[in-house]
């Protein structure tokens, strides 16, 4: 019942100090209520009691405060009610019911045309299928525009995956997402992708003087579903963001963004249904 | 909350008056000062309209709105600390006071005479957080291990581990004063 040591929790807690703990909280099991009423447990249960109060002896809120909070609240709740959704909604009807079927069928083409494209006109570049995991369509969208490194025959493939991107927003898909089984997976990929010289730049992602890289940057992000709005959600300059991309992290679905902050690359992830940051770290 | 959810305004008023001042307890502790605590309050209201859309009933409303809203603390508090301070330290005596580092030593912080807030300030969130939960959330120890998704035997441990601390930063010769300030209690 007790944590693991680790740098956060060097080693177990005192049995004495957890039963009184437990045991004010009324969680203490019956075999160990008996040992309560040991001086050295009843002598941590009063000064934990004595904690427990001032915890709680919290400063009411100032005056006005409730009323304010709660109208602003509202004003948010009355323009929810107004604007039409767009994205994912949990709760609500499950994505594929909400699907026009005109756009599916729109998607159908836009996914032929990039197969002819692919077959005729491009020919198993390997920067390309070494792709990593998180190359999806937003990538193609974001990387379209510097055709003199990229060659002439990539420029209809491009155009044709930013308008498989720009039609899948519109239809409310999700890009496909990339997956990752925990976090440390999703950072190893970030950094593997940051390190790769691209074919767009052709150089490291993320060079402050590289021109190309900064309207990749802007660019990045385009046609990827983001509900939560995730570079407001984390209060960053938009500008310093490099790149925002759609992910499922052990079943999470999150946004990620990698931004440049005072302390360096840092990486943050967005929880798409709670809207709130679960991870905030150094790249 | 089923009318809330449907778009009923009278219901969500009533729904965020009633938690309110829980809410307020939380980040307010979890803060250690009124601004913060009243910033970090108003995200979660709004975090809390914004995502009633996803509550699905698997687990009890104050839960589910008190996992919003410990985020939401957390989140602005981060973003407070990430930001460059445009305040000055006379504006404000609780922003003027200086804290502890949550990582400091024992030995360094209990030599101050520690208010409540303060020692709080001391810990670091896996320990402040579940405490908080705990004597001001009013939930038990499962509630709070799905709040903050670890396991209960973990919330046990860390609040034991927490308390001690603070027991040892408050300690007899640094009890506060008592005041006549009025509390709010759930």
């Amino acid at each position: 019942m007790t944590d693991s040591p680790s740098p956060a929790d060097p080693g177990p807690v005192d049995p004495d100090v957890e039963l009184a703990s437990a045991h004010l909280d009324d969680e203490a099991g019956a075999d160990e209520r008996a040992r309560v009423e040991d001086p050295v447990v009843a002598a941590h249960l009063a000064a934990f009691g004595r904690v427990a109060d001032q915890v709680r002896d919290v400063p009411p809120p100032p005056a006005g405060l409730l009323d304010d909070q709660v109208a602003r609240a509202m004003a948010s709740f009355d323009d929810e009610a107004r604007v039409v959704p767009i994205g994912r909604t949990a709760g609500a009807t499950p994505w594929w019911q909400r699907i026009p079927l005109g756009a599916v069928a729109a998607a159908l083409i836009v996914v032929a045309l990039v197969g002819i494209a692919s077959l005729g006109g491009f020919g198993g570049d390997d920067e390309d299928t070494a792709a990593t995991a998180f190359d999806s369509t937003d990538d193609s969208a974001g990387d379209s525009g510097d055709d003199s490194a990229a060659g002439g025959a990539q420029a209809p493939m491009a155009d044709a995956m930013e308008e498989s991107a720009t039609l899948e927003t519109e239809a409310g898909l999700a890009p496909d997402r990339a997956r990752f089984d925990s976090y440390d997976d999703l950072v190893a990929s970030l950094q593997d992708e940051l390190a790769r010289p691209t074919a767009a730049t052709g150089g490291q992602a993320g060079d402050p003087d590289d021109t190309a890289g900064e309207e990749r940057s802007a660019g990045d992000g385009e046609g990827v579903t983001d509900p939560c709005d995730a570079v407001a959600v984390l209060d960053v300059d938009p500008a310093t963001v490099v790149l925002v991309r759609a992910a499922v992290v052990a079943s999470d679905d999150v946004t990620v963004v990698v931004h440049d902050a005072d302390d360096g690359r840092r990486l943050a992830a967005v929880d798409d249904a709670t809207c709130t940051v679960v991870l905030d770290r150094l790249l | 909350m089923a009318a809330a959810q449907g778009g009923d305004r009278a219901a969500m008023d009533v729904l965020l008056r009633r938690h309110h001042e829980r809410i307020w307890a939380v980040c307010r502790r979890l803060a250690g000062n009124d601004a913060d605590a009243a910033d970090a309050t108003q995200e979660a209201m709004l975090l809390i309209v914004r995502r009633i859309g996803t509550f699905d009933g698997r687990s009890q409303f104050t839960t589910w709105a008190h996992r919003v809203a410990t985020n939401a603390c957390l989140d602005e508090l981060r973003r407070r600390k990430r930001r460059p301070t445009d305040r000055l330290p006379d504006d404000d005596p609780e922003h003027g006071r200086t804290l502890p580092d949550a990582g400091a030593p024992v030995d360094h912080v209990v030599s101050e005479r520690l208010d409540i807030d303060a020692a709080l300030a001391a810990l670091s969130d896996e320990f402040r957080v579940p405490i908080v939960l705990r004597d001001l959330g009013g939930h038990d120890y499962a509630q709070i291990a799905a709040i903050l998704d670890i396991p209960a035997g973990t919330v046990r441990s860390r609040i034991a581990r927490g308390r001690a601390r603070l027991a040892e930063l408050l300690g007899p010769g640094n009890q506060p004063a008592p005041t006549d300030r009025p509390s709010t209690r759930p």
